[in-house]
Order: C-alpha cells, then sequence, then structure tokens
C-alpha cells in the first residue's frame, strides 16, 4: 500500500490504536509495531517479506557473533559474511538482468551471438530491498567498528530493519540513531502526534497536489513522446521535472518521518531545501541526506575519502557517485547520471569550501548555476533510455517556441517554486502557528486536505523512489 | 501515551462522516440514495431460483435474459451474447435490451425458437467475457456467439505505458481474483456519496487539465488483438459459431462530445484524451474488422451501421430504449439468414 492511499487511511489509525492498547510494555508494544510493518510490506506482495526476515536474521545472528568474537581476522571474516548475503541478494534482483544484458550486448558487438534469455529471470524487483538493504549493512558495520553495541533482543532487532514508515523508501535510519529510541519507551505527546500529522499531510500535499498534478500535466505525455513538443514545452518540462521529483521524494520522507513521529520515533531530516545549494557539494548534504551521508560513511571514506593524492581523491569520489547511480537503477542513464555527478563533485572540490563573496547576487548566481547543473542531473534520471534522451536534446536544440502547456501547469510550477526558494523560515512559522490551533480546526483541515487528495489520486502514479 | 493525544484523528474521522452525511442529506433531496442514510444496491439478481424466475441472472441462469424452462424442449438457436453494460442495460427492463429484443424478433419472424443467454455484465472486459464462456458455454451450448465489446478493455490497456512492449496477455479472470484485507473498507467507500461526487466531478474535471496522451500504446493494442482471438477459440470450443460487432459510440467526432461526456470518459479512462479514446476506439475496430478476416469470422460492422444516429444513444456508448429496439432491428437483419439457415 502506498501512503496515498485508502488501504493507508485505514492501515495507520489501526495501527495507532493497537499501538495505544500495548503502548506501557515493550514486548506487545514492539510486537505490534513489527506485526503492522510486516502487514504493511506483505500487502505489497506477502512472499518477499521473507526476504526482509531473512536478511535480518542472517544480520541479527552475524552482527552478535561480531560482538563477541574478539578476533580480528574471524570478525572481518563475518563482516565479509554479512556484505556477501545483503549485496548478493540484492544484486541477484537489482542488477543480474542489467549485467547479463549488458554483457550479451558487449559479445554481441564483437560478433558473438548468444540468447539472453536463458541467463534472465522474472522475479519482481521486491520493494524497498535498496534501502533495508543499506540499513541493515549500516549496523553490522557499525558493530564491526565497535561504534554501537550489538542489539540482542530481535523483536527490537527487525523492528530497526523493518518498521513501515521508512521500509519501502527511506530515510535510511542508522542503528545508532534508532535502535537506542526502541529500547526506551517512546514519548507520544499531542504535540509531537499533532507535528507528526502536519507532516504527513504536508507530504501527501506535496506529492498529491505539487508532484502527481505536475506529472499529469505534462511532464508524463512530454517525456513520453518529446519530438511531438516545442523546446520551450521540453525546457519547462526538465524545470518541472526538478520540482517534481523533490516534492515526490521529501513528501515521501515528511510523511514516513511523521508517521515515525506519531509512535514517539524522531527520524533525521532527509532533505534541506536542496536546490538553495551554491554547490553540488552542498547539494548532497541538502538532498536525500541519508543516502548521502550513508554512501560517505561506508563507501567513500573507507576508499580513502579526501585522504591521498588528488587523483586518488577523484577516483573515490567518481566510485562512489558511480555507485550511488547504479543504486537507484540497473540501467544505463543511472550510470550516467552518477558519473554527471562524480565529475560535478570533482570540479567543485577545486572551488573554495567558503565563498569569500556573499553579496546576494553572488550567492544567487551560485544557486542559479547549482540548480541548472541539477536540472542536468535529472533529465538523465527521467529518461527512459539513451535514445530517448538524444530526441529530447535534439528537441531542445531546435529552439523551437510556444508551449501547449496548460496556465494551471505554469502556475503551479511557479508556485513550487516560489515555495522552494522561499525563506525557510517563513514555512515553518505557518506550520507551527498552524499546530498550535485548536484541534477540532486542524481534523477540519485534516479532513478536507483528505478529500483534496482522494478527488486527485484515482489513477494516480506511485512514488518515483518505489522503484529503488 | 493516552488517547485525548491522538484525538486529532477522531476529529478527522469525525468530520469526513460529518461531510458524508451532509452529501447524502443533499442527495437524498435529490432522489438518490446515500451509503449511511440509505443502502444502494446493483446486485440484479432476482435471488429466485430459475424454476421461480421470468427472468435473469438468477442463481442456476446468470444470463439477463429470458429463463430457459425446459432446455430440452424443440431444436432452438442460442445466440450467446458477450458483452457489457451496453447490452445490460440495468436500468431498462429485461425484455427490452436489444440481445433479448433480438431473439423474440427472430423468433417471430422465422416462426422458430430463438433463446438469449445474455452473458453481458457492466464491467467485463472481453477476457472476462472469454471465462463466462469457457466455464459454462457446454452447458447451454449457444449455436452462435456475438461479441460487442472494445471500452472496457480499453479502460484497462490504455493504462499500459507508450514505450511498454509488454505484449504478452495474462489470463487473469479478474472476476475471480484473490481477496484483500481493504475489499470490504473499498466497496464501502465506493458507495459512499463523498466518492460518488469526488470521482464523477472532482477527477474529471482535473483530468480535463491534464496532458493526457492522444494515443494508445502499440502493446495495448496488440494486448486487444490477443484477447479477441482468444474469445473466438473459446466461442468455437463451445460449438458456437462466432459473430464479431465492431464498436459503435455515439461519435467518433471528439468535437461533438457534451461536458458530461467528456468527464465521463475521464472518470473511467484517466489515460488517454477524449479525442484519443475516439482515435483508438476506431484504431481497434480495424482490429476486429481484420480479426474476423484472419479468423473467417462473421462481422456485422455496427459501426457503420450506426453511423449518424445520435439519437438512439444516452451516452456516448449506451442507448435508449428506442436505441435498443433499432439495434434489435438492425441486428434482426443481419442475423435472418444466419439463424434461419441453422440446423
Amino acid at each position: 500500500m502506498t501512503f496515498n492511499s485508502l488501504e493507508f487511511l485505514l492501515f495507520l489509525p489501526a495501527v495507532l490504536l493497537g499501538y495505544l492498547i500495548a503502548f506501557r510494555r515493550d514486548t506487545p508494544r514492539n510486537l505490534w509495531l513489527l506485526a503492522a510493518s510486516y502487514f504493511f510490506y506483505g500487502s505489497w506482495n506477502w512472499k518477499y517479506a521473507g526476504l526482509i526476515l531473512l536478511s535480518t536474521v542472517v544480520d541479527f545472528v552475524l552482527a552478535r557473533a561480531l560482538g563477541d568474537e574478539k578476533n580480528e581476522h574471524t570478525r572481518k571474516r563475518l563482516l565479509w559474511l554479512s556484505l556477501t548475503v545483503n549485496l548478493g541478494v540484492l544484486a541477484f534482483f537489482k542488477y543480474h538482468n542489467f549485467f547479463v544484458d549488458s554483457t550479451f550486448e558487449l559479445a554481441h558487438a564483437i560478433g558473438l551471438h548468444f540468447d539472453s534469455s536463458r541467463f534472465r529471470h522474472s522475479f519482481l524487483l521486491p520493494v524497498g530491498i535498496s534501502f533495508y538493504t543499506f540499513q541493515t549493512l549500516s549496523y553490522t558495520i557499525d558493530v564491526y567498528r565497535r561504534e554501537i553495541p550489538v542489539e540482542r533482543d530481535f523483536v527490537k532487532f527487525a523492528l530497526f530493519v523493518a518498521f513501515f514508515p521508512q521500509l519501502v523508501a527511506g530515510p535510511i535510519v542508522r542503528a545508532a540513531d534508532f535502535l537506542p529510541q526502541l529500547r526506551t519507551q517512546p514519548r507520544v505527546t499531542r504535540e509531537r502526534v499533532l507535528s507528526g500529522m502536519a507532516l504527513i499531510f504536508r507530504g501527501l500535499f506535496k506529492k498529491v497536489v505539487i508532484a502527481d498534478l505536475l506529472a499529469g500535466l505534462g511532464i508524463d505525455t512530454v517525456f513520453a513522446a518529446p519530438q511531438d513538443h516545442s523546446s520551450l514545452t521540453l525546457v519547462l518540462v526538465t524545470y518541472a521535472y526538478a520540482f517534481q521529483i523533490y516534492n515526490d521524494f521529501s513528501g515521501y520522507s515528511d510523511v514516513a518521518i511523521g508517521a515515525a513521529r506519531l509512535f514517539g520515533f524522531e527520524f533525521p531530516v532527509n532533505f534541506n531545501r536542496p536546490y538553495l545549494s551554491q554547490n553540488v557539494r552542498e547539494f548532497w548534504t541538502r538532498w536525500h541526506i541519508s543516502l548521502s551521508s550513508w554512501l560517505r560513511d561506508y563507501l567513500y571514506i573507507p576508499l580513502g575519502g579526501n585522504k591521498g593524492s588528488a587523483s586518488r581523491v577523484r577516483v573515490n569520489l567518481m566510485l562512489t557517485m558511480l555507485l550511488g547511480g547504479l543504486w537507484h537503477g540497473a540501467a544505463a542513464n543511472f550510470v550516467l547520471w552518477g558519473v554527471w555527478h562524480g565529475l560535478l563533485l570533482i570540479f567543485a572540490r577545486s572551488t573554495p569550501k567558503h565563498y569569500s563573496n556573499a553579496s546576494i547576487l553572488a550567492v544567487w548566481s551560485r544557486r542559479v548555476l547549482c540548480f541548472h547543473l541539477i536540472v542536468v542531473s535529472w533529465l538523465l534520471f527521467r529518461v527512459s533510455s539513451m535514445a530517448s534522451l538524444r530526441e529530447f536534446i535534439s528537441g531542445v536544440a531546435e529552439f523551437s517556441g510556444g508551449t501547449s502547456l496548460s496556465p494551471l501547469f505554469l502556475a503551479l510550477l511557479g508556485t513550487a517554486t516560489l515555495v522552494h526558494f522561499s525563506p525557510p523560515r517563513l514555512v515553518d512559522q505557518l506550520v507551527e502557528r498552524f499546530v498550535t490551533m485548536p484541534v477540532p480546526l486542524q481534523g477540519t483541515v485534516y479532513a478536507s486536505l483528505v478529500m483534496l487528495f482522494a478527488g486527485l489520486s484515482f489513477g494516480a502514479p506511485a512514488f518515483i523512489y518505489f522503484q529503488f | 501515551m493516552r488517547f485525548k493525544d491522538i484525538t486529532v484523528l477522531v476529529w478527522t474521522a469525525g468530520v469526513l462522516v460529518l461531510a458524508e452525511v451532509a452529501l447524502e442529506v443533499r442527495a437524498e433531496r435529490r432522489g438518490f440514495q446515500g451509503y449511511l442514510l440509505g443502502r444502494l444496491s446493483r446486485d440484479t439478481q432476482s435471488g429466485l431460483s430459475g424454476e421461480e424466475a421470468t427472468f435473469g441472472p438468477t442463481k442456476d441462469f446468470p444470463f439477463r435474459s429470458r429463463v430457459v424452462a425446459n432446455f430440452s424442449a424443440a431444436p432452438t438457436v442460442r445466440l450467446w451474447w458477450s458483452s457489457a453494460s451496453y447490452a445490460e442495460a440495468a436500468d431498462l427492463p429485461v425484455d427490452s435490451v436489444f440481445p433479448n429484443l433480438t431473439s423474440a424478433l427472430l423468433s417471430r419472424e422465422l416462426g422458430k425458437p430463438v433463446l438469449s443467454f445474455n452473458s453481458a455484465v457492466a464491467g467485463r472486459t472481453i477476457t472476462e467475457n472469454t471465462f463466462a464462456l469457457d466455464e459454462t458455454g457446454a452447458i447451454w451450448k449457444p449455436s452462435f456467439a456475438l461479441l460487442y465489446q472494445l471500452t472496457n478493455d480499453l479502460h484497462k490497456l490504455a493504462a499500459l505505458p507508450r514505450d511498454s512492449g509488454a505484449t504478452a496477455e495474462p489470463i487473469i479472470n479478474r472476476e475471480q481474483e484473490k481477496w484483500t484485507w481493504s475489499d470490504p473498507a473499498r466497496r464501502i467507500f465506493e458507495n459512499t456519496t463523498m466518492y460518488a461526487q469526488l470521482s464523477a466531478n472532482v477527477t474529471p474535471r482535473i483530468l480535463e487539465l491534464q496532458m493526457l496522451p492522444s494515443r494508445v500504446s502499440p502493446a495495448a493494442s496488440a494486448r486487444f488483438k490477443i484477447r479477441l482471438n482468444r474469445w473466438v477459440a473459446s466461442a468455437r470450443t463451445s460449438g458456437a459459431a462466432p459473430i464479431l460487432l465492431t464498436f459503435a459510440p455515439r461519435t467518433l467526432e471528439a468535437s461533438e462530445l457534451s461536458a458530461e461526456d467528456r468527464r465521463s470518459l475521464l472518470r473511467f479512462n484517466p489515460h488517454l484524451s477524449p479525442a484519443g479514446y475516439l482515435n483508438t476506439i476506431v484504431e481497434w475496430n480495424e482490429i476486429i474488422r481484420q480479426v474476423a478476416a484472419d479468423q473467417k469470422v462473421r462481422l456485422i460492422d455496427l459501426e457503420v451501421l450506426l453511423r449518424n444516429r445520435p439519437e438512439l444513444y444516452k451516452d456516448y456508448v449506451h442507448f435508449t430504449a428506442e436505441g435498443h429496439r433499432s439495434l434489435a432491428k438492425i441486428l434482426v437483419a443481419e442475423l435472418r439468414s444466419d439463424v434461419s439457415d441453422f440446423q
């Protein structure tokens, strides 16, 4: 079930009521949440819920062994076993067919012809596999590094892995942040519930009203047939896609964080006005923060990070972003997207970390430039194939004017842009003021929003990051 | 954690219920029934067994036709109708829908019994009609099987992405799909006045603003052809001579669709523009003609026969009572020689 569905509208209050009943004691409370989380995942495909259980059991057992083991050599082998199992499962479901196809294409290019269909599998990609795999890996690696204690309660660990708000599309929550919260009784207060609800509805508004409407009002149709549209239309939908993907993904994160807050858990912020960044380095501290910090701590730094020669650092950056691109999907355009960001980060290293010119003009010039570099990367992200990318670019290069995009599309794009670039305190203050209003008024607003979302959601697309 | 911490949820639910009650009061004043204040019943079954009822559908006679009382009577011509809401016409008396009118007129003209098994059910696709034929065709032994069907398949297949290469047509009988936990709640929600208002008035207005595609994907058309071929094979397996009918909407010009037609189209099909919808009907009628030629199946080109007859329709695809009568006369003229020659 997705967050903007009737099923979730029924599921969340039901889980909350059960949580209220089971709240006083740790085990019933956590068991209830665990059962609800598996039910949530199983409603998509109950067979693949077994895969999460497998991952959970493997890492629980291996981490306990890691924690108890004193021999460093054995500890390393246990860590590698965990990495192999987790990444092996991920590789099988997500990358196997891609590598088979790529290999056969290469063979075909050099004159060798084989039937690749014999080597491909037809298993569905389990929803959220990239997210929960990274989450469990962070736990075992942190245990190996002795940065966190081993979790010896299976229910708590299983809940850390499978907690439904962040299970299918993040944020990737670190064990160091979440497990301590599971070890104590969560604090659920009226204020937290109200702020959690506000976050949930803000997230749904971003997704249903901004992201999905932008998609339906033009983005999907134009990207499906770029050759049928003018250059101006192609450029406008490219900008619009930048806001669609931001509102879709940050909207999901808002709902996830808000839902977790209802149960008394605090998850870290995952997006922080990324298009306000002045360079790509800053962008990656504001966009999908949980993933970028994961890649930094578990890939970039172990590879050597900023230490070593300049060329070594460039290799580390490129490798990290290449794998970051592949994490999003097993396709050439995601690889290209990763390479583009790798190049941007390499270039950003030659620019100063702190700018001497802090005038408004200079700051906004840097923001506009960075925004456009990111928009180009989203084009690589959105196209369905290299052929489609070529069609798109040649369409833009024609410099044809006029647009068939509706005034509503343009108004929505303008609004999304204004809201994103408005002072952060403005929106935060509005939300803070709203959650202090009388509860019946808040309930009325939420009921109206439910009806609005229902009216807009018939035939609506899924969350973009569900495919990862 | 205390119950009063989550009262905002109670208020939200309460306001939604109040809104539904208000909408239902408004609807009741206009002569409609809502879910909370009255019940909407879409069950057209008489609930009686075949021996007691004159018309189906019943437990033993799952057709919207006159119940066949004595199956072992003198040789009869049996017309099996695979269709959807246009032939079910739940708002009209059973014996005034065109399949039953056709058989009644043929019986009278030719002086021999002609029975109708009107297997039309609103929302059915060709696949579901094929399943129905597979399951009970051998029992009822149709002489001819007629297929008048397109729009529900269009609604489903239009959702395929433009660049979808998925031309494999799965064999899934949606009427027998497994129960999911949210089905009861979904049924309740879809019966509420709120849902009716949203899906009829709000969603289509939003969809009208959207830039919807004007073509279905080639994969969708390929799968439609597969469905037709499967139905033809199923008809033949049941012992019936298949007859394909091209689909006849009120108009094929998007400019002639009323605002209500457009909203209704978008309500059921949020994946295609209204012009795209009609273009697809033109394209898929060609596929029907092609399949009829390839499979050497009798074709009744209703799209041509009903062209420029807007007065026969109450909306873009459903007929008025007069429309059913006129259509039955046209079908009688088309089927007369097939039925009279039938031994």
